[in-house]
C-alpha cells in the first residue's frame, strides 16, 4: 500500500468509501421498490399489470381495487415497516448490549408479547367488562401484548443493569423469559375454548397481512421517530462501541444513551409485534448480514440494517404466500424456519457482534 | 497551574484506594505514574478525567474544578487512552481517529473534522493502514491508532493508561516517540507504565505510587534502588547508560 498519501488523498479515499456505503443504501431502496411492486401481483388471486393500471388510472373500484388497496398494499407496506423496525431494533440492541445474539426475539420480548395477546384473548372478555368495552377485539390483544412485552424489557434491562451481568447473562435471561412466557401461553391455550385457541394460535404466528391502514400508520409513525433518533445519534452510539470509559472521555454519557436505546427500540418492537404478531430472527440476523457486506459506521449500520430488514420481510412474506400455494403460511413460521439455522450458524461461528 | 490535585481521596468501598494525593502539573510536562499493580495508577487517571467521582479533595484543571465542567467541555481539554482498549467496533482507522473529533462537533463530522483527522493520520504515519479495519491490525498498530484518536481530540492533556503493555520493543519505542511528539507540540501527558527503564528514559517527571499514596515525585534521578525496593518489594541494580537509568530486577525481597 501507498505510504505517501497526502491529506487530500486520504480525504478523497474516505469520501469514496462513504459513497460505497451510500450506494448500498440506494441499492437496498431500489430492491425494496422492486420487491414491493412484484409482491402486489403475487397471492391467492391472480393479478395482471393491466388490472393495476385500470385501478390506478381509471379509478376502477371493485374486487381488484379491494385486493390491491385493502389486502396487498397494507400487507406489503406493513412488511416493509415491520421488517425495518425489527432489524433496526436488533441492530440497536446488539450494539448497546454488546451482544451479537441480542434481538427482540432472543431477549424474550416477542414471547412476552405473544403471552400478552393470549392473555387478553382467553382471560379478558371485553364484552363483559366495562373497562375494556372501548377496545374492540383487535386492539385489546395488541394493548395487552404491548404491556407484557414492556414487562419483559424492564426485566431484561434490570438484569443487564446489574454490575456483574455479563454478555451471556442477558441472553440467558432472555431465554428464561421466553420459556416462561411460552409456558404461560401453553397453559392459557389449555384452558381456552376452540375459538379462543384458534385466535391465540393465529395471533402467535406473525403475519403482516392482518393489519389495516390505521395500524400501519401507528407502526410507521413510531418507526420514523425511532429511525430518525438513531440516525441523528448514530455517532454517539458508535462511540459507545469503544467502551464506556472512552465514551465518557469523548463527552458521551453511555448509561443514558444505553437506557434510551433499549427503551426506544423495545417500544418500537412492542408496537410492531402487538399489531403484526411474532416474527422472529429478522431482528437478529439482518444486522449480521449488513455487517458482513459493509458495516460502515454506526449510523450507516442502523440505516442499512433497517432497509435490509424491510426488504427481507417483504421477500419472506412473498415466499410464505406462494411457496405452498394455495395455502398461505404466516410469515412468522417461515422466518423461524429460515432464522433458526442461521442463529445456530452464528453461535457456532461465534461472530463478534 | 495547569492541573492541581489537592488532598484527593477515592474509594470504591470503604477502604481508600487513593489517599491524600497532592499533585501539581505544569503545562508541557511528560509525567509517568509508576507503582505495583493495585497501587492506584489507573484509578488516579480515571479520577482526573472525572470518570470516577472523587470522595474528598479537589481536582482543578485550568483553575476550575473538574466537576464544574460539563462532560463535553472536559472532553475538549482531556483526552484518554484506556488500558487494553475494549473496542468491539468494526470501524476502520480513519473512522476511529475521527471519533476524537466528537467533543468538538455536533451530530456529524464536519469537513474540518475530517481534515484534522487526515492530518493526524499523516503525522502519526498511519496512512498505509488508514482504511483497514481495527480488527485487522496488530496490537501495536491499534495502540497507535488509539493515540492518534486522542491526538485528533486536540486536548491539552492526554492521559494514557499503560499504552505500551503487550507491545514489542519497536512499538514501545514508537508509542513513546508519538507521546513525546505530542508533548513537544505543547500538550501535557500523564502516562502509567511498568517498564522502569523505559520510564527513566522518556519522562520528565516520575511519580511513584505506593498503596494509593505518592511515595516519590521527581525526575529520573529520583529513582533509587532503595525506593524501588520499598515500593515493589524487589531488589534491583541501577546502571547508567547515556545519562539514563537502566533498572535490572535481581530478586524478590
Amino acid at each position: 500500500m501507498d505510504n505517501n498519501l497526502s491529506v487530500e488523498d486520504l480525504l478523497k479515499k474516505e469520501k469514496k468509501n462513504s459513497k460505497k456505503i451510500l450506494m448500498l443504501s440506494l441499492v437496498l431502496l431500489l430492491l425494496i421498490v422492486l420487491a414491493a411492486i412484484y409482491s402486489l401481483f403475487v397471492g391467492a388471486a391472480r393479478l395482471e399489470f393491466s388490472d393495476l393500471l385500470r385501478v390506478v388510472f381509471q379509478g376502477e373500484r371493485g374486487m381488484i381495487y379491494n385486493i390491491i388497496w385493502n389486502i396487498r398494499l397494507p400487507a406489503i407496506l406493513t412488511s416493509l415497516a415491520a421488517g425495518m423496525g425489527l432489524a433496526l431494533a436488533g441492530a440497536v440492541m446488539q450494539s448497546t448490549l454488546k451482544n451479537s445474539l441480542a434481538s427482540p426475539f432472543t431477549l424474550g420480548i416477542s414471547h412476552a408479547a405473544a403471552f400478552g395477546a393470549a392473555f387478553a384473548i382467553v382471560v379478558v372478555e371485553p364484552e363483559n367488562s366495562t373497562i375494556f368495552s372501548f377496545l374492540d377485539g383487535v386492539y385489546l390483544p395488541a394493548l395487552s401484548a404491548f404491556l407484557f412485552s414492556q414487562l419483559a424489557v424492564i426485566t431484561v434491562l434490570t438484569i443487564s443493569a446489574r454490575q456483574q451481568a455479563g454478555r451471556e447473562t442477558i441472553v440467558l435471561a432472555g431465554i428464561a423469559l421466553s420459556s416462561l412466557f411460552t409456558a404461560g401461553t401453553t397453559a392459557l391455550e389449555f384452558f381456552a375454548d376452540d375459538l379462543e385457541l384458534a385466535s391465540v394460535i393465529y395471533w402467535t404466528f406473525g403475519d403482516p397481512g392482518r393489519t389495516n391502514w390505521n395500524q400501519f400508520i401507528v407502526i410507521v409513525f413510531v418507526l420514523l421517530l425511532t429511525l430518525f433518533y438513531f440516525i441523528y445519534q448514530g455517532w454517539n452510539y458508535g462511540v459507545l462501541n469503544s467502551g464506556d470509559e472512552l465514551a465518557a472521555s469523548l463527552g458521551v454519557d453511555s448509561n443514558r444513551l444505553r437506557l434510551i436505546a433499549m427503551t426506544v427500540s423495545s417500544i418500537l418492537t412492542s408496537v410492531i409485534i402487538s399489531f403484526v404478531g411474532v416474527i422472529g430472527f429478522i431482528g437478529l440476523v439482518t444486522p449480521h448480514i449488513i455487517r458482513k457486506i459493509a458495516a460502515g459506521n454506526q449510523r450507516q449500520l442502523f440505516l442499512n440494517s433497517a432497509l435490509a430488514g424491510g426488504l427481507l420481510l417483504i421477500i419472506a412474506d412473498n415466499l410464505a404466500r406462494t411457496l405452498f400455494r394455495p395455502i398461505v403460511l404466516p410469515v412468522g413460521v417461515l422466518t423461524a424456519f429460515l432464522g433458526a439455522p442461521l442463529f445456530i450458524y452464528l453461535i457456532i461461528k461465534g461472530r463478534q457482534f | 497551574m495547569f492541573l492541581e490535585i489537592k488532598a484527593l481521596n477515592f474509594s470504591y468501598t470503604e477502604e481508600n484506594i487513593l489517599k491524600r494525593i497532592n499533585l501539581n502539573v505544569q503545562k508541557g510536562e511528560l509525567i509517568t505514574l509508576i507503582g505495583p499493580n493495585g497501587s492506584g495508577k489507573s484509578t488516579l487517571l480515571k479520577c482526573i478525567n472525572n470518570y470516577l467521582q472523587i470522595n474528598q479533595g479537589k481536582i482543578k484543571i485550568k483553575n476550575k474544578e473538574i466537576s464544574e465542567y460539563t462532560q463535553r467541555e472536559l472532553a475538549q481539554i482531556i483526552a484518554y487512552v484506556p488500558q487494553a482498549a475494549e473496542d468491539i467496533s468494526k470501524l476502520n482507522v480513519f473512522e476511529t481517529v475521527l471519533m476524537g473529533r466528537k467533543p468538538h462537533s455536533s451530530w456529524k463530522a464536519s469537513r474540518e473534522d475530517k481534515k484534522i483527522t487526515a492530518k493526524v493520520i499523516g503525522e502519526m504515519g498511519l496512512e498505509s493502514i488508514a482504511f483497514k479495519n481495527l480488527n485487522e491490525l496488530s496490537g501495536g498498530q491499534r495502540q497507535k491508532v488509539f493515540i492518534a484518536r486522542a491526538a485528533a481530540q486536540k486536548a491539552e492533556l492526554i492521559l494514557l493508561d499503560e499504552p505500551t503493555n503487550n507491545l514489542d520493543l519497536k512499538h514501545q519505542l514508537e508509542i513513546f516517540n508519538l507521546i513525546r511528539k505530542e508533548v513537544k507540540n505543547g500538550k501535557t501527558a500523564i502516562v502509567t507504565m511498568h517498564d522502569l527503564s523505559l520510564v527513566s528514559r522518556f519522562s520528565d517527571r516520575i511519580i511513584m505510587l505506593k498503596n494509593g499514596k505518592v511515595f516519590s515525585d521527581g525526575n529520573q534521578n529520583s529513582l533509587s534502588a532503595a525506593k524501588i525496593n520499598s515500593v515493589y518489594g524487589v531488589e534491583v541494580s541501577l546502571k547508567e547508560h547515556n545519562g539514563k537509568k537502566i533498572i535490572i530486577p535481581e530478586k524478590v525481597v
